[in-house]
């Protein structure tokens, strides 16, 4: 005699089979066309986990909302199969006596990945094969036991808390240098001749990155442009500074693309040691973006676009009531576009930001771009000026901006400044610590 | 087993809570004699936050220690908004205090970010803490959200024992100028009635930035200044030189680009130069039809 209990488990087992039968065909990776439902703007990001003639795969750890379900904040993000991510670090050397000391910048973890840790992997040979050197969560390593004259590679892998490998920087590299001893003077006897003075000893940093192609690129140092240069038709630069004191740096860097909107500023502090030239490598300036609607009439599109490195893997996501993911491919002038169907948008006030991913390495999101869901389409043109923080409108924050809401810090504001208060700051009728964060944000130098 | 676990989530979320970034007081040791100086240095951990923005104050018994030097040359703060310095607050006057504020362009994430640094010297004998208060760290996101912050106090004692020289403080060895800098001329109807005015700032990585002073009479005389700077000359008809100079007198000297003034004041006179040109040529070419007429 069947339970009452078996009889019900068998029936719902039979309505599946039968379901399953009449229902939802098969689907099989590379065949997203099925008679029965369509697959819009799926999500499959590059990379070397799987792998196949048509298609990578990362491995499905997305539609699962990250963290535990008890988190009393967690988010539930909506699109088909979105995927954590990590920035990767840029990375600086600096070459010592039979030593090399690494320093990069904490990787940020998007969507649920943690970075937690790091390993260093070294080699003398560009590209591998790497010895590993497992560190906790630091952002320095020292490498010494040298030898002098000799070049070493290394690539700073980031690692979550269950020890999976989550990002990684570009390759880096620096030569180890002896210790400069001045001559010695030889005493008395005088004669001598000969020697000439000792080579200066130049303390030096070297930049080196990805921008967008031919695009204009600024190097602020302690919040102050030292230098542009132009990034290459392959949207790589390099750049340096030279004639430095040692110390403690903060070194930012932008770029501007080819209608003129800059991306987010990157910042990279760093200890310069002297009489040695510090590099660092793998910067990977986050896209530009713009929307071509301040107001969008529900169902219409909206353009979200900008540029970034040549046939880069481009990730928008569209703030809503749960995060909406949609990826696309730069053209080979780094440009993308993706006309956004905002009928799955709530009326409203919403934003985009993008970032970029290329060959294993990930861009940081860039700047927020913000538009309204509404009644109406408003079209307008991208704006090449901060949309804070600029109080002279010069198109630029830098110190006159500064030093301009320095002068009415802690005081009463007259009328006129109140307004430009009103419009470039955050608007509560007094300059304090908040309107200088406002700046710091959106500083051009 | 029930309460356990309710302990342990208990401990877990107020563990949590104290997350987010941390102010630290710090110092090589905490017993000291008499009349010994010692080096009090404050560091941030960001904990993954970006932070752009800081203010606070470090407060210390006036009565047991006097402050003798602020070293700010290799602070991650860029730009202060009020430098720190010394002062007596009005609370008791035996309430000493370092107050500042500033901001790091771009924002700052990492470890042990050196804020500033303060000599002390013990002035008499007793047990104390130098702790932070007011502090306000604001995140890098555009708004100024403020940051969780954590800071203990540092606390300390002296003893009754009297210091020799020996124990000072050695002093910053800076023989080299500050950074090279770019005064800025500028106007706007926002400050000084629209007048012109200068701005300028640099850094000093060995001793730190002492103070400005600027020439508006093509280096003939220098008075000290402060940016923003009100021009007396608002002809800008004569070379401005700024003076930066470190703890230890070292100085850079910085000429005023006039960048848009300067290309305003060309492109006025390229203009009058081509009308010039324009008149005399018409001048000459109706002269020479007549003659040919």
């Amino acid at each position: 005699m069947i339970s009452k209990k078996t009889q019900q488990r068998l029936f719902f087992t039979l309505i599946f089979f039968v379901m399953s039968f009449f229902g939802a065909g098969l689907a099989y990776s590379d065949q997203f066309s099925s008679t029965n439902y369509k697959v819009l703007d799926p999500v499959m990001n590059a990379g070397g986990y799987g792998s196949s003639a048509n298609f990578n795969l990362y491995g499905v750890i997305s539609q699962v909302s990250n963290g535990v379900s008890s988190s009393a904040s967690f988010g539930n993000n909506a699109g088909f199969l979105y995927f954590p991510f990590a920035s990767s670090p840029v990375v600086s050397t600096t070459p010592g006596n039979a030593q090399i000391s690494l320093f990069w910048n904490a990787a940020l973890g998007y969507l649920g990945w943690t970075p937690t840790a790091y390993t260093v992997a070294q080699s003398t040979v560009s590209g591998g094969p790497y010895t590993y050197y497992t560190l906790g969560n630091v952002t320095t390593y020292i490498q010494g036991g040298l030898s002098n004259g000799t070049p070493y590679y290394f690539v700073v892998v980031v690692k979550d808390a269950f020890g999976n490998s989550i990002a990684s920087s570009t390759e880096v590299s620096a030569t180890p240098v002896a210790p400069i001893i001045p001559p010695i003077v030889p005493g008395g006897g005088g004669g001598g001749g000969g020697g000439g003075t000792p080579p200066a000893v130049q303390t030096n940093v070297e930049f080196s990155g990805r921008a967008y192609p031919l695009s204009k690129v600024s190097f602020l140092k302690d919040g102050q442009i030292v230098l542009t240069t132009i990034a290459g038709p392959d949207s790589n630069f390099f750049a340096s500074l030279n004639s430095l004191s040692a110390g403690n740096y903060n070194f930012s860097v932008y770029g501007e693309d080819k209608n003129g909107i800059r991306s987010s500023v990157f910042t990279f502090p760093v200890y310069i040691t002297a009489g040695v030239t510090t590099k660092i490598g793998g910067i990977f300036i986050a896209p530009t973006i713009a929307v071509d609607k301040s107001e969008v009439i529900k169902g219409e599109n909206i353009a979200i676009f900008g540029q970034s490195t040549p046939n880069a893997q481009i990730t928008i996501n569209v703030n809503s009531d749960s995060n909406i993911f949609v990826q696309k491919q730069s053209d080979k002038n780094g440009v993308y576009l993706l006309n956004f169907d905002s009928s799955v948008l709530e009326l409203g006030g919403h934003s985009a930001k993008s970032k970029a991913a290329i060959g294993g390495e990930i861009s940081q999101f860039s700047n927020t771009v913000g538009f309204k869901v509404g009644t109406k389409n408003i079209s307008i043109t991208p704006g090449k000026c901060p949309v804070k923080g600029d109080l002279n409108s010069d198109c630029r924050v830098n110190l006159v901006d500064f030093s301009i809401a320095a002068y009415w810090y802690k005081k009463p504001l007259s009328a006129t400044f109140k307004q430009t208060e009103f419009i470039k700051l955050n608007g509560d009728g007094k300059i304090d610590l908040t309107d200088f964060s406002i700046m710091a944000y959106y500083w051009t130098g | 087993m029930f309460k356990k676990t309710i302990i342990v989530l208990f401990l877990i979320f107020v563990a949590q809570s104290t997350f987010g970034a941390q102010i630290s007081v710090v110092t090589d040791k905490q017993t000291f004699a008499q009349n010994e100086e010692f080096l009090v240095s404050v560091f941030l951990n960001t904990e993954r936050e970006a932070i752009n923005a800081y203010e606070g104050r470090i407060l210390y018994s006036a009565d047991i220690l006097q402050g003798k030097e602020i070293r700010d040359g290799n602070s991650l703060i860029n730009f202060w908004i009020e430098r720190p310095g010394f002062k007596q607050l009005s609370i008791g006057e035996k309430q000493g205090a370092i107050i500042f504020s500033g901001i790091t362009p771009g924002g700052y994430s990492g470890t042990n970010g050196l804020l500033f640094s303060a000599v002390f010297q013990t002035k008499k004998s007793g047990a104390d803490f130098i702790q932070t208060d007011s502090l306000r760290l604001l995140k890098n996101d555009g708004i100024g959200t403020v940051a969780k912050v954590s800071s203990s106090p540092y606390s300390f004692t002296v003893t009754t024992d009297f210091a020799t020289s020996s124990l000072n403080i050695e002093a910053v060895k800076d023989t080299e100028s500050p950074e090279n800098f770019v005064p800025i001329v500028s106007k706007d109807v926002n400050i000084f009635d629209g007048k012109y005015f200068l701005v300028f700032a640099t850094q000093d990585k060995g001793s730190g930035i002492d103070h400005y002073e600027v020439s508006e009479d093509n280096g003939a005389s220098f008075i000290p200044a402060v940016s923003p700077y009100l021009l007396k000359n608002q002809s800008l008809d004569t070379k401005i030189i700024v003076k930066a100079f470190d703890k230890k007198g070292n100085e850079k000297i910085a000429e005023v680009e006039m960048g848009n003034i300067s290309k305003m004041q060309i492109f006025a006179l390229t203009i009058i130069l081509l009308l010039l040109i324009s008149t005399i040529f018409f001048i000459y070419r109706k002269k020479h039809a007549n003659k040919i007429t």
